[in-house]
């Protein structure tokens, strides 16, 4: 058995090996998929801990009372060491006329920082030298901004400070690189000299703690800040252990590997599909050999076990293709992100037997599920039925295929669940395929029905009509041929169209009218001084809008509760994350241009109940709703208030907008500041700069002097470059968007693969086709004309299901990843060009062969 | 030899296997006057097909040349020889080869159509032909719901419903019963007689062969 096995797999092996590779690309697709995202996830735990530069963060808006110096005495006590940390954002400038204030992130440290992890400087060692005057460390951004090297002065707020060193690395940081402000680093013991540290500022404490060496840190650090948690019970205090930490990073992690997830067992799937029919074919073409073998007495239970083997050997070939090729993608991708993104990860990911294990069980179990029903029916047809040529094919398996399908949805969603370990991710992906499967499914059916009515119409020329037929009247070749064209083209489409509307959406964020300086901590007293400013230097109108810092109390009675993150799905860490944390509110009486009402009522002037319009995101990510019951703890006051409306805002328009907008009435008497936004640019110069993609130029000059005078007549105002902040967003994205375009490229290949599989499926039988019409006298014209109108029909349909799909499957990703759809018509049209042409060249060029032999060649070939 | 319809000279096939060239005809000479009766016998393997499949100019000769009407078939390309065919020969293979997306019909009307017989005149005669068979119920059915036998005159209908001046049969009855297998020999015959159609005929039955006006016997490749 074994020996006829191999025997078989010898004669067939370039026929099998095909039928791998279709599924091999896919395979190899989502191995990469695991050993790139296993690598990125181990390079933020590993760092967190750098990160934090401590094993647990206490962190609040307020300084720390009593209560915390006795929590942490415990702790030290046990051998714990702590540290305090001072962090804000104000704005810092060279001393001197010509310095141009502009933001900075100030950590203001004591002695011992960091805890955990290294800051390098140049010179080595400068960060002792904090502690020893009015003296400052730059990280290399802040340095360049202002021109300052070691020994060059800069002031900060009252304080003017000596540059110590420049830092040259910190550990953990790299994971971290794109931050708004540049870091400056001094001695916590000068923030009260600095003025900065007034009401209203926007300040971070922050309390240190490494804990004393433990076996298992991570959970050590848990159950520490778990205990910090209960003891203090303090709703402003956040406790984070380094294992939490970055939930950021985490948090685009986790985008990160839903959208790989998706998109790379869309490409196992198509390669599955392809490698479905290939082997259905490749069993209709063994029915002969079959049939002989058991007419010399191979049983029916060896016969299935004889071509299971086969089957089974294409599965685990694909496997072994598929783990080693995912391996050296993965490879090359974590180069990319490393030049890219200049992130550190490990220079090389390892052959994890581990993910190389699940791609070769994967593969063998997809082989072994798609083969299985034809498997049998070919060890089940009469052997006699076969050799008097009543059977030419195997009869059609609907319930196997039935069960196949719903077996492939089930596994789908198991596989997304377990992968993203998100329900609603799982549910929606395999609500897509199936859904999407359907459509094409039903689509292909119908465009088989238009070809096969087209071959009837009367007055045809014979090449016409005899090419519409072979593709009428082949359904099971030709269904699973148009499907899989459909579907590969239809999801690059889609993958160019999402690219296409991230391109779009940043483009949008580059135009002339939008603010480009961002104004932030303006005090009540000061906010018509500022205004003034703003006016001065400014073009067109600026916007401001008051912010008061709030905590969600309740919501319908209910106060939210923190529970371990360990037991939530992504959604739910999320949800918990944006419940509990302190968050910006505003009051307004009326909606600004940028925001327009879902949902609701907004209310009017004067409303003097407790109502709340909240940003249709926001109340997605946190499950609330137009009704539910609010009350926000506004610094010790509860305020209440009903979800009355909810609003879409355009955040590119750059203008303060927050999540939650109260009436004024309702809050106008609370704690607050205010944050503004204003345009400085030269409108000329920036209308013209639109049309490119370019930088646009910015009138530094003016906006220089702006700052200036700021800084003069407030010096707490801090001043964000939103132009600045796009650049560097823009730069993410734009390797983000070369990312997609690699992605789309892969998926370019595993097309083609898969179109080359379609073709082939119906290859033996076209060249026979044509043979045979040649030794009935047909001409090349002939031959080539039929198979020309065959594969035109099919392009044809390609091209309309193909963009339909596209624009199916864009519109669902874009909607999933919360970025405005703008369908590229013209670029879709150009991509699926390319699906009118490939079938006939590829095709033609397959049977090109045939076209120029002598018939009786060719017929004996394919006997 | 100018009267001669088709006329081999010397003609050699030999094919590549395993162990070096396979010869399977040696220098066979041979002609087919207009309106002939032909069969050709021999043992299995003696090269029968071969030599039919030469004929019909399937396949081109290793050496030597095909005459068609005295006019050298050797330089056509494989189109000149396809048109040639569509005019000149029908075909019936020793298996009998149907187009399987063509239901019986549409495989018997191929011919005429791709000779550019009116649609109407073309189905008119293409049914005559396959009724004459038997096959008067079955026109619209596909190959694969034909029985062995319904195929092979679906085959031989093809062959001959454009009256070609030769047709080439290869065992066209090996398939069917003694009844059938008269009645379609005397169609052939008769198409023969009436129509003045050349006709060579593979067979291994030598009552069938003894209706035939000649008979050249095939043995190792050489006409014995
Ligand atoms: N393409 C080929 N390559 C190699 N050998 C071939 C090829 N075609 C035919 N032969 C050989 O040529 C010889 C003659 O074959 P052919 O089919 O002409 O025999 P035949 O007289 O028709 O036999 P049968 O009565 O069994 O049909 C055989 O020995 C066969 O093996
Ligand atoms: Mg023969």
């Amino acid at each position: 058995m074994t020996r006829l096995a191999a025997r078989l797999i010898r004669r067939r092996w370039a026929r099998l090996l095909f039928l791998s590779a279709c599924l091999a690309a896919g395979s190899a697709f989502l191995a990469a998929g695991d050993i790139l995202l296993a690598a990125l996830g181990g390079a933020v735990a590993s760092r967190a801990r750098d990160i934090l530069g401590a094993d647990l963060e206490l962190s609040s808006a307020r300084p720390f009372g009593p209560a915390v110096d006795a929590a942490l005495a415990g702790l030290t006590a046990g051998g714990a060491r702590a540290t305090s940390v001072t962090a804000f954002s104000t704005m810092l400038s060279a001393e001197g006329p010509a310095g141009v204030p502009r933001l900075a992130s100030v950590r203001a440290v004591e002695p011992g920082y960091p805890l955990r992890g290294t800051v390098d400087t140049e010179p080595p060692g400068a960060i002792a030298r904090l502690f020893t005057g009015d003296a400052c460390l730059l990280d290399a951004a802040a340095a360049r901004q202002h021109g300052a090297k070691p020994g060059s002065r800069v002031r900060l707020g009252a304080l003017t400070l000596t540059v110590a060193g420049v830092v040259t690395r910190e550990s953990g940081r790299t994971l971290n690189r794109f931050q708004l402000a540049p870091r400056v680093y001094m001695a916590r013991a000068l923030v009260e000299r600095s003025g900065l540290a007034r009401f209203g500022a926007r300040i971070k404490h922050e309390r240190l703690i490494a804990l004393p060496p433990s076996r298992e840190p991570e959970s050590a650090a848990r159950a520490a800040a778990a205990g910090l948690e209960a003891r203090l019970a303090d709703p402003y205090l956040s406790v984070t252990a380094f294992s939490d930490a970055e939930p950021t990073t985490r948090q685009a992690l986790g985008r990160l590997t839903n959208y790989f997830t998706m998109v790379s067992l869309v490409t196992f799937l198509l390669g599955a599909g392809a490698m479905a029919s290939g082997l259905a074919a490749f069993l209709d073409e063994e029915l002969e050999t079959a049939a002989v073998l058991r007419c010399l007495g191979l049983t029916g239970p060896q016969t299935r076990s004889l071509y299971r083997t086969l089957c089974l050997f294409v599965g685990l070939q694909a496997g072994v293709l598929g783990a080693l090729g995912g391996w050296a993608l993965a490879a090359a991708a974590l180069a990319f992100l490393r030049r890219g993104f200049g992130l550190e990860l490990p220079a090389s990911a390892g052959l994890d037997p581990r993910a190389a294990a699940e791609a070769v069980l994967l593969a063998a179990a997809c082989a072994w599920a798609v083969s299985e029903a034809k498997v049998r029916a070919l060890a089940g047809v009469p052997p006699l039925e076969v050799l008097r040529e009543r059977a030419e094919r195997l009869p059609p398996t609907p319930r196997g295929t039935a069960a196949l399908l719903a077996a492939a949805a089930a596994a789908v969603y198991a596989y997304v669940l377990w992968k993203t370990s998100s329900a609603d991710t799982a549910r929606w992906f395999t609500a897509a395929v199936t859904g999407t499967s359907a459509a094409l499914t039903l689509g292909c059916l119908a465009s088989l029905r238009a070809v096969a009515a087209a071959a009837r119409r009367p007055g045809l020329p014979l090449a016409v009509r005899l090419g519409l037929i072979s593709l009428a009247r082949r359904p099971a070749r030709s269904l699973p041929f148009l499907f899989t064209l459909a579907a590969g083209f239809g999801l690059l489409g889609a993958l160019d169209l999402v690219r296409h509307s991230l391109a779009k959406e940043l483009a949008a964020g580059r135009a002339a009218e939008r603010p480009e300086l961002f104004l932030v901590d303006v005090q009540r007293a000061q906010l018509d001084a500022v205004r003034g400013l703003a006016r001065r230097w400014g073009r067109g109108e600026p916007a401001f809008a008051p912010l008061i810092r709030a905590r969600l109390a309740a919501v319908n009675g209910v106060a939210p509760a923190r529970r371990p993150v360990d037991g939530l799905g992504q959604e739910g860490r999320a949800r918990q994350r944006m419940l509990l944390r302190e968050f910006n509110l505003t009051y307004a009486d009326a909606l600004n241009p940028s925001e327009t009402l879902r949902a609701g009522a907004f209310w009017g002037p004067g409303e003097q109940a407790g109502l709340a319009s909240l940003e249709e995101g926001f109340a997605k990510r946190t499950g609330l709703k137009l009704g539910d019951r609010l009350v926000f703890d506004v610094q010790g006051r509860p305020v209440s208030a009903v979800v009355a409306s909810l609003r879409a805002v355009d955040w590119l328009a750059m203008r303060p907008n927050f999540f939650v907008v109260l009436p004024t009435a309702v809050l106008e008497k609370a704690p607050q500041h205010h944050i503004g936004s204003l345009t400085v640019r030269d409108p000329v110069r920036s209308a013209a700069s639109t049309a490119s993609e370019a930088a646009l130029p910015r009138d530094s000059a003016r906006s220089d002097a702006f700052r200036r005078a700021l800084a003069e007549a407030a010096p707490n105002v801090s001043v964000i470059d939103a132009g600045e902040a796009l650049d560097q967003v823009s730069e993410v994205l734009a390797v983000l968007l070369a990312a997609l375009k690699g992605l789309a490229w892969f998926c370019v290949a595993v097309g083609l693969l898969v179109l080359a599989g379609a073709l082939a499926l119906g290859s033996r039988e076209r060249r026979a086709d044509a043979a045979l019409l040649r030794a009935l006298g047909a001409g090349t014209r002939l031959l080539v004309g039929a198979d020309s109108t065959a594969f035109a029909a099919a392009g044809l349909s390609t091209f309309v299901l193909g963009a339909g799909a596209a624009y199916g499957l864009g519109a669902l990703l874009a909607a999933r990843l919360d970025v405005a759809f703008a369908p590229d018509a013209p670029g879709l049209a150009a991509l699926l060009a390319s699906a009118l042409l490939l079938p006939p060249a590829v095709g033609l060029g397959a049977s090109a062969p045939a076209y120029r032999a002598a018939p009786l060649e060719t017929l004996r070939r394919e006997e | 030899m100018s009267d001669a319809l088709l006329a081999l000279e010397s003609v050699e096939k030999s094919y590549p296997a395993p162990g070096g060239a396979l010869r399977v005809l040696h220098g066979v000479s041979l002609s087919v006057g207009a309106g002939q009766s032909l069969a050709v016998v021999g043992p299995s393997g003696s090269g029968k097909s071969t030599l039919l499949g030469l004929m019909a100019g399937l396949e081109r000769p290793s050496a030597g040349r095909l005459r068609w009407r005295g006019r050298d078939l050797s330089p056509l390309s494989e189109d000149g020889l396809a048109s040639w065919r569509r005019e000149s020969v029908g075909f019936v293979f020793q298996s009998h080869r149907l187009v399987s997306v063509l239901s019986a019909l549409e495989n018997v009307l191929l011919p005429l159509e791709l000779a550019g017989v009116a649609p109407g005149e073309a189905r008119e005669r293409a049914a005559a032909v396959l009724s004459a068979l038997g096959l008067a119920a079955r026109l619209d059915h596909r190959p694969s719901q034909l029985s062995g036998g319904e195929q092979q005159r679906v085959a031989i209908a093809r062959a001959y419903v454009h009256a070609p001046p030769l047709i080439l049969a290869d065992e066209p009855t090996g398939a069917l019963d003694a009844d059938t297998a008269s009645a379609v020999l005397d169609s052939l015959l008769r198409l023969n007689a009436e129509k003045g159609s050349a006709l060579v005929l593979v067979t291994h039955n030598s009552e069938a062969a003894g209706r035939l006006s000649r008979r050249v016997t095939l043995s190792g490749g050489r006409v014995a």
